[in-house]
This record gives structure tokens, sequence and C-alpha cells, in this order.
């Protein structure tokens, strides 16, 4: 009786040394193999450089003086709001990796213009950001609008759909 | 169970516990070693990173010369169109699964594409990367004597005109996801804080405040005060040693008319300094300004500032 709960006391205590030893080793190589293979996701800061170049580049939407070669970041030419001249700033010979809806919007809240960059990817990933693998990331910027020689306050709105990663 | 039988069971479970810490060992040490002699990571940072980089010099308005400091050396890196392809060596230039990341061209400023393979270990070959209005291009050890870089940081601007914008590498911050994370966000949040620069050099009196670019006097990148800008709004935190030189710099940008509305404030112990221009830019540039209202600390004073100044 005594050497039978000796065997089995033993067995017990064994297996559950090995079964804690298992359960360490893989923890830990679990560990360094996901530190060691994580990877990056831009998206965000993907959609933040896309909309600082739409509003900061020479040849973005934003209002320049021809005449004196002034940029003048923050002011939107609202006749410069238009997907051919960001498609000719910030452009891709083939797969984008950025699709944004852009709208313009009075101080009243009013819907001014709008258009759609990489319209036939966003129209494909949108639906598609409901899963893992795409981010849509939506910014609000407040900006002065020109329109025509009137300078009036709106806001930009940017709805980037992007691929994770 | 007898005596022997014992010893045998208790020999036999020491050994396989042995070849199980052996085993472990192994498939730990080779995990490591591969992941360190493939250097996917490391170039995959450096892919994305330069990219990046190539992303901000064009939503610069201005002429930049940057200097490119992330530790590249050992690695061939390739510009070509539309993304950068980083490769473990110069002998392995045939398209696999090499670490690759994309970058938008402007078409007024083509890019010039073009591959360089840093052959030492050390930090001996610097890569700068010159925008002009006509094009953006990199370049391996130009003509640039040792004093054009002697007054910049590490991975900074090198030169420029007009406006432009403070950059900063991952270089402190690759090997940690979410401190990497943080710095390329807080990273394009300077783009936005620092692009209205050139408004300020008429107030700038203390150069051994800032970086004073090559040639170009009257064009400073500036690190203290802190300072944080939405398209409308200025914000300037000021630590005690720099409050005269803060509030000059507020006092001139109060007087442009394209500010409705200029914050000022001290932070006296310094806390909120590293953080102010990209938090404050933050709040201001998404016009939360219920929140800012509720905000009791030093940013939050500075942009309830901003907004009174602009409300009257």
């Amino acid at each position: 009786m005594d050497k039978r709960a000796g065997l089995f006391e033993f067995d017990l205590l064994w297996f559950l040394n090995l079964a804690l030893m298992i359960f360490v080793a893989s923890g830990t190589i679990y560990l360094v193999s996901y530190s060691l293979n994580s990877q990056k996701d831009l998206s965000t800061l993907r959609a933040n450089v896309f909309l600082t170049r739409a509003l900061y580049s020479q040849e973005g939407l934003s209002y320049h003086d021809d005449a004196t070669g002034r940029l003048y970041p923050g002011i939107l030419d609202i006749d410069r709001f238009r997907n051919k001249y960001l498609d000719e700033a910030d452009h891709y010979e083939n797969n984008r990796m950025i699709s944004a809806n852009i709208s313009l919007f009075s101080k009243d809240g009013i819907l001014m213009r709008q258009f759609i960059y990489n319209p036939e990817m966003f129209r494909i990933w949108k639906p598609a950001t409901t899963f893992k693998d795409y981010a849509r990331i939506k910014m609000t910027r407040s900006i002065l609008i020109k329109n025509g020689n009137n300078i009036e306050q709106g806001t930009i709105v940017t709805e980037v759909v992007t691929p994770h990663g | 169970m007898n005596k022997r039988g014992a010893w045998t069971d208790h020999i036999t479970g020491k050994l396989i516990e042995m070849v199980l810490v052996i085993a472990y060992i192994v498939v730990l040490t080779m995990i490591v070693r591969n992941m360190y002699e493939n250097s996917m990571f490391e170039r995959r940072i450096i892919a994305a990173d330069s990219a990046i980089l190539i992303d901000t010099l064009y939503a610069s308005p201005g002429n930049v010369m940057q200097h490119y400091y992330n530790n590249w050396q050992g690695f061939m890196i390739s510009f070509e169109q539309n993304q950068v392809v980083v490769y473990k060596s110069a002998n392995s230039s045939l398209p696999g699964n090499e670490p690759r990341y994309r970058f938008g061209e402007d078409t007024q400023i083509p890019f010039q594409y073009s591959t360089f393979f840093a052959k030492g270990k050390k930090k001996e070959d610097f890569l700068i990367f010159l925008k002009t209005q006509n094009m953006l291009k990199p370049e391996l050890n130009p003509e640039i004597t040792q004093q054009d870089l002697k007054q910049t940081k590490d991975g900074s601007v090198v030169k420029g005109n007009g406006r432009t914008i403070l950059i900063d590498t991952l270089e402190n911050n690759d090997g940690e996801k979410s401190k990497t994370a943080m710095a390329l966000t807080d990273y394009f949040q300077s783009v936005e804080a620092t692009s209205y620069f050139t408004y300020i050099y008429a107030a700038k009196n203390e150069q051994e405040r800032s970086i004073m670019l090559r040639n170009k006097p009257d064009f400073y990148i500036i690190f203290e005060p802190s300072i944080a800008v939405s398209d409308r709004f200025f914000v300037v935190v000021a630590n005690k040693s720099s409050e005269n030189f803060g509030l000059g710099i507020a006092s001139k940008l109060s007087q442009l008319a394209e500010f409705n509305g200029v914050g000022f404030a001290i932070d006296e112990n310094d806390a909120m300094l590293r953080r102010a221009p990209h938090a404050a830019a933050r709040i201001m540039a998404n016009g939360d300004f219920a929140k800012i209202q509720r905000n009791k600390d030093i940013i939050g004073k500075a942009a309830v500032a901003a907004i009174k100044g602009y409300n009257g």
C-alpha cells in the first residue's frame, strides 16, 4: 500500500515537473519568436503622411502663389481640390498603398467639394475594413479655404483606407 | 517495484528532462540566430523608415537636404520606382522576399532612382537626400564638408530654405514596436508643428538653443521652447530658462494675421516640454475645443489661451 502510494506520488510529481518545464520552455520560445517577428503596422502613420502631403507639398491642394513662388500650407485652394492634383503630387504607377475619400466642409458643416483618391481600390478595400487586414482612418483638420478672393474657415475630412502593415 | 526499478525510473526521468532542456536551448538559439542572420526585422525598419522619409521630404514645400542616419551599413539599399528595397548584401539583388516599402512620387519633382551599398560596419558612409524644386535624389557620400554636418544633429536636416520641416528618424527607437509606432506618430506631428518655422526666425536670438543651418542665417530649427501649431492656432510652451525667448516668439506670432490665436504657458518643471508640441498639435489639429477646455495641464492652458485670444 505504501509502495503504491509512493510510486503514484513519484509519477505525479514527475509529470507536474515535466508539464511545468514544457510550459515554461514553450512560453519563452513563443515570446522570443513573437518579439522578433513583430510586424510594424504603419497604416495610421501612412494616413498622416498622406494628409500632410496633401496639405503641405508644393504640388498638393494648398494655395500656391505663382508670382512669388510662395506656398500657403493649410490654406486650401478650392480650385485645386481635385483628384488630378493629388494624384500628381502623390503618384504611384501601380499598386498604390492608400486610398481616401476627401471632403471639404464649410465652417457651417456644408459639404463644398469631395473626391476619391485611388477610387478603384477605395471601393474594393472599404468593405474589407470590417476585417483585420484593412484599416480605416478618419481625420479632420481645421483649414482655411481660398475661394476666389475670399478666405473662409472650414474643415477637411479625410477617410483613409489602407492595408495594415 | 524494487529499489533498482525505482532508481531506473528516476534516471530515465532525469535523462528525459535533460534531453528536453537541451532541445529547448537548441531551438531557442536557432530562432535567435536565424533572426540575427536574416536581419529581416532591421531591413524592414530601414525600408519603411527611408520610404516614409522620402514621403516627408515630398511634403516639404521648400528645398531640403536630409542626412539619413539609420544604421544601414552592410546592406544594399535600392531606391526604385515607388519603392525602397533593402537587400541583405550586394550579392543578393535578385527579387525575392526582400523587405520593401512604397512611397508616392511627385510627378513635378521626379525621384532619381539609385542603389547604394555601404561596405563598412561602421557608420562611415552617409546617405543624403536632396530635395529641390526640380528633383529628389539620394546620394552616398556627396561632397559635403564636415562643416556642413558639424552643427546638425544626427539624422536631421543639413540645410534648407523656405519652409521646411523637422525630421526625426527611428534611429533611437527601433527594436520596440510600441516606441517605434509612437516615434512615427510624433514624427509627423512634428512635421505639422514645425512647418511654420520660417515665420519665427525674426524672433530668434539665442543661437545656443537652436541648430543653425549652413549659410542660411535666416533659418533655424528650434528645439526649445516647444511649439505647436494647428492651422489657425499656435501654442508655445517654454521652461523657465527660455521664458523670454518663448514670449518673444509668441508675441511675434500674435502679430501674424494667419494665426487666429496664440497661446503661451510656462512649464516650470519641464515635465511637459518634450511632448508638448506633439500633444498640443494633435489636440488643436483635431479642433476638439471642449477637450482643451477640460485639459488642466500646461498644454491645455496654453491651448485655452490661444482659443481665448481668438474668441477675444
